[in-house]
């Protein structure tokens, strides 16, 4: 190998770019030399600002609510962090799909979201949409610095599956101070074939100043900060302009599919990362790969469920018996994370529910749940009529009796 | 899931504690802080809000 020593290297006289090798060549930097960015470097990888991804369980692993077939009712249903929207004539399911190798090959996820059109609606009315939405806290979006002359531009990448091809939308629905949406058209080109996507997000896309004046700011707390909205079916009430920030209701634009259009549709979603920064495919960040027990634990946050199949008991809480009424108990459920708000505490009928001592098992005639949401990490849970012939000895764990639908849900939800 | 009916619920010291809901289209029960920052509660007061009443406490 020769050497060549020079101090600079300038273009020939009226040039003003130098180009190194040639496409497919490998310029290798030796392990401990520096390279020092005294001007503007660009389509380099930059560092990210944030440590944790923005988009909570965007590889789709985490279904605490169950991963089989769900018919969706406009709410969480299956997979953590997303909200399943219809309000159409038709209908759709969500379920968790399974990568077979050749798509862990490609897209390396082992999971994606599925949603199967069930049952169609060929012409969407004005009011109505289907759609598919990860609401953002708003204190994890402070690094935007949406408000300010210094908004962000924000990238979201995603691998995107269907079977009926056309023109689709994403919207980003900035949901503080004043609610502002922007939809955006992407491309699915190929049938039945995943396609990683990269869109931009500028904060001033439309040539509007609406993110970066006072109105765009989103308030440093738990409340709902940004909505990422994949888009299924939209009546023409949310239809906007591309890439044009609005304040008004726009989800997408009138080139949106109607992907409810026939029960032979079907659409796959995973690996929704979104980036501060403006990215190419060519440049956009790794996905951040967290373990899965951090990623639950995260999702826990705004939803946690107790139960299952495989419980033959589900013990709820420690309980104290009412000195003066040894008929009646009451306990704190440790919850594993505190919630992001007073939380709400769903659970089944009191039939279900027994109190465990020493001499045996008693039944409870009624239960309540203490609730009162001051505690973000805690419920409190009472078994006000304990009936049996034990009931007025040792009352000690409170235990949900063992079926699959049995569960106590805790939520906090956006 | 549909609210049927929604109930005030106390403490055993007769302070309110949080809002009982039953569903019509499942057999669960809720129960809901009286917390703005809680989608269940916002969801109470759009029900009130198409004219239905929250019965009180026991």
């Amino acid at each position: 190998m020769s050497t060549i020593e020079v101090n600079k290297i300038t273009p020939v006289s009226g040039g003003t770019a130098i180009q190194v090798g040639e496409s497919g060549d490998t310029i290798t930097v030796p392990s401990g030399a520096t390279i020092t960015n005294s001007g503007t470097a660009n389509n380099f990888t930059s560092y990210r600002p944030n440590a944790q991804a923005l988009i909570i369980n965007g590889n789709m692993d985490v279904w605490q609510r169950g991963t089989a077939t769900v018919t969706t009712t406009g709410d969480y249903v299956g997979v953590d962090r997303f909200k399943i929207s219809e309000d159409t004539d038709g209908s759709y399911s969500t379920q968790r799909h399974t990568m077979s190798n050749a798509e862990f090959t490609t897209t390396g996820f082992g999971y994606a979201l599925q949603a199967d059109c069930t049952g169609t609606d060929a012409s969407i009315g004005a009011t109505q949409s289907a759609e598919i939405t990860q609401k953002i806290e708003a204190q994890n979006l402070q690094l935007l610095q949406y408000g300010t002359s210094n908004a962000k531009n924000l990238t979201l990448a995603f691998w995107v599956k269907s079977s009926k091809t056309g023109t689709y939308c994403v919207a980003i629905r900035k949901r503080d101070t004043t609610s502002y949406d922007i939809p955006i058209e992407y491309s699915i080109s190929s049938a039945d074939t995943w396609e990683k996507k990269v869109i931009n997000i500028s904060p001033t896309a439309g040539s509007t100043s609406f993110i970066t004046s006072s109105a765009g700011a989103i308030t440093n707390d738990n409340g709902d900060g940004l909505h990422v909205t994949f888009c299924l079916a939209i009546g023409s009430n949310y239809h906007g302009t591309n890439n044009t920030w609005v304040a008004a209701t726009k989800l997408s634009t009138s080139n949106q599919v109607n992907w409810m259009d026939s029960t032979d549709n079907n659409f796959y979603l995973t690996g929704v990362q979104l980036e501060v920064g403006e990215y190419t495919s060519a440049t956009i960040p790794p996905f951040q790969h967290e373990t899965y027990a951090e990623n639950l634990r995260r999702c826990m946050r705004y939803f946690y469920i107790l139960g299952g199949v495989t419980d033959t008991q589900k013990r709820l809480s420690v309980n104290f018996c009412n000195p003066s009424n040894r008929n009646q108990t009451l306990g704190l459920h440790h919850l594993p994370v505190p919630m992001r708000t007073a939380q709400t505490v769903t659970i089944p009928s009191a039939s279900d529910f027994s109190v465990t001592h020493l001499g045996g098992s008693n039944a409870c005639n009624s239960v309540t749940i203490n609730n009162d949401g001051a505690l973000p990490n805690n419920a409190m849970l009472s078994c006000l009529a304990i009936t049996g012939a034990n009931a007025s000895t040792d009352c000690v764990m409170l235990e949900m009796t063992y079926a699959s639908t049995n569960t106590m849900e805790v939520s906090a939800e956006l | 899931m549909i609210i049927s009916t929604v109930k005030k619920s106390n403490d055993l010291n007769g302070k309110f504690m949080c809002y009982v809901i039953n569903y019509s289209d499942d057999d669960r029960i809720s129960c809901v802080p009286h917390n703005e920052a809680n989608t269940d509660y916002q969801n109470i007061l759009q029900w009130v809000a198409d004219g239905n009443t929250i019965a009180e406490a026991d």
